[in-house]
C-alpha cells in the first residue's frame, strides 16, 4: 500500500489535478512517436528520474517531482509536498468534483468486442494452511510457514491476464455431459505462470515461456439447471532470469484448484474461479527458504457498470 | 533445484489423484477473500486516472489545472 492509497493523497490529486498513470518503457520506445509520447518525453527530459511523479503544466513544463525511497512514511511526506509545491507553482486551481472512474473495465469481468477476456489475478504472499498437495519438498527449517490457519502474510499484487476468444474456447467443454474431461493447451495454461510472484516488479515476473511444467485439467463435474460445473486441476513450474542477470534464475511452483460455470443453453462461460498455492524462491543465494504464495484468478460475464 | 521439476510432476499427480474431496466453490471463494486485495489497498483505485496522455493534456488546458504524471517502468494501474 503505497502513497497513492494515502487519503490526504488521494483527495489532493482527484480534486485539483489531471491525473495520468503511464507506463515509462511504452513512452520511451522510440519506436512509438505520438502527441502522447513526445509529451512524456518533454516532460521526463527535464528531470534525472527514471520514473515517479511530475507535476506538469499543461503545456509539459515541469513545475515539481519526486522519487522517493521505498519507507512509505517518509515516501507519502514527500508526494504531499510535491503536490502542494507544483500547486503552488501553477497558481489557483478551482478544486472539481470527480466521479469514480473505472480505468479498467474488463478486469475480470466481461466479454470485449473482439471475444477477448481478461481474468482478474491476484497474488499475496501467505502462511498457514498446511501444504497436502503442495508442489515442493520444503526444508524443515521454513516448515512453518505452512502451519496455523491460512493467513495474509504480505502484500498483494495486483494482476491480469488476457486471453483471446479462441484461447478462451478453451476452457469450455466440447461434450457436456457429466465426467468429459479435457486439457487446455499449453500454450494458454503457461500464461498463468506470471500467478507464481515473490515480488511485484516485472524483473522477477515468470513468463509463459518460463513455464516447465503448465498443466490444467477441465471436468465437469455435475450438471444442474442448464449449468456445467467445471472443475479445473493445475500443476505449474517455472524458472525465470531476472534482467539484471541472465545467471540469477527466480523459481516457482504452484498447484491449482478452480470452478468454472458454463451455461450450456447460451454455450457461453458464466465464470471462473482459480485458488493457487504455491512457492517462490528469490535469485541466489537468498534462494535458500521457498516463500509460500497463492493467487486467486476470477472472472465474471457480467462486465461491471460504473 | 533440478529436482524441482520431476518433484513438481510427482507431486502434482498426486494432488491430482489423492484429494479425495475437492474443495466447493464457497470454500475457495472463501481462501480467495483471503488472497484478494483489501479494500484499504485498493484506495488508489479512487483516484480518476486517465492513461491516455493526450487525452489528459487536452482536459487539463480545457479546465485549467495542472497534471499529475505518475509513471513506473511497469503498468502503474495493473501489476502493482
Amino acid at each position: 500500500m503505497g502513497p497513492l492509497s494515502n487519503e490526504e493523497v488521494i483527495r489532493k490529486v482527484s480534486t485539483n489535478f489531471v491525473p495520468i498513470a503511464v507506463n515509462t518503457r511504452k513512452m520511451r520506445d522510440k519506436s512509438i512517436d505520438t502527441p502522447s509520447t513526445r509529451f512524456f518525453r518533454k516532460v521526463s527530459d527535464q528531470t534525472t528520474q527514471g520514473q515517479g511523479v511530475w507535476i506538469v503544466t499543461p503545456e509539459g513544463k515541469v513545475l515539481a517531482a519526486y522519487h522517493g525511497p521505498s519507507d512509505l512514511t517518509e515516501r507519502t511526506r514527500g508526494f504531499l509536498e510535491t503536490i502542494d509545491a507544483g500547486l503552488n507553482a501553477f497558481g489557483e486551481v478551482t478544486p472539481r468534483e470527480f466521479k469514480l472512474m473505472n480505468p479498467l473495465p474488463y478486469r475480470g469481468a466481461g466479454v470485449e468486442e473482439d471475444g477477448q477476456v481478461t481474468l482478474a489475478i491476484s497474488i499475496r504472499g501467505t502462511n498457514g494452511g498446511g501444504k497436502p498437495g503442495h508442489p515442493v519438498v520444503v526444508e524443515e527449517h521454513s516448515a512453518w510457514l505452512w502451519k496455523g490457519e491460512f493467513r495474509q502474510a504480505g502484500y498483494a499484487i495486483f494482476d491480469s491476464v488476457t486471453f483471446t476468444a479462441k484461447e478462451w474456447t478453451s476452457f469450455a467443454p466440447a461434450q457436456t455431459e457429466v465426467g468429459a474431461e479435457w486439457t487446455i493447451p499449453v500454450a494458454v495454461a503457461s500464461q498463468f505462470a506470471r500467478v507464481v510472484a515473490g515480488r511485484t516488479d516485472r524483473s522477477t515476473m515468470f513468463r509463459a515461456e518460463d513455464a516447465k511444467l503448465a498443466k490444467l485439467t477441465c471436468k465437469i463435474e455435475a450438471v444442474e439447471g442448464g449449468v456445467a460445473r467445471i472443475r479445473l486441476i493445475g500443476g505449474f513450474d517455472a524458472v525465470h532470469a531476472v534482467e539484471s542477470n541472465k545467471n540469477k534464475p527466480v523459481f516457482g511452483q504452484a498447484v491449482a484448484e478452480g470452478i468454472a460455470l458454463y451455461d450450456l443453453n447460451r454455450r457461453s462461460m458464466q465464470s471462473l474461479l482459480l485458488v493457487f498455492h504455491g512457492t517462490f524462491r528469490d535469485v541466489p543465494p537468498h534462494d535458500k527458504t521457498a516463500h509460500p504464495v497463492s493467487a486467486a484468478v476470477e472472472w465474471r460475464v457480467e462486465a461491471e457498470k460504473r | 533445484m533440478k529436482a524441482s521439476f520431476a518433484i513438481t510432476v510427482v507431486l502434482w499427480s498426486v494432488h491430482v489423484v489423492a484429494a479425495a474431496e475437492r474443495p466447493t466453490l464457497q470454500e475457495l471463494t472463501t481462501k480467495a477473500a483471503i488472497i484478494k486485495p483489501r479494500p484499504d489497498e485498493l484506495k488508489w483505485q479512487h483516484i480518476p486516472w486517465l492513461t491516455d496522455v493526450a487525452e489528459a493534456v487536452r482536459l487539463a488546458k480545457q479546465e485549467k489545472r495542472p497534471i499529475f504524471l505518475w509513471a513506473t517502468t511497469d503498468e502503474p494501474l495493473e501489476r502493482c
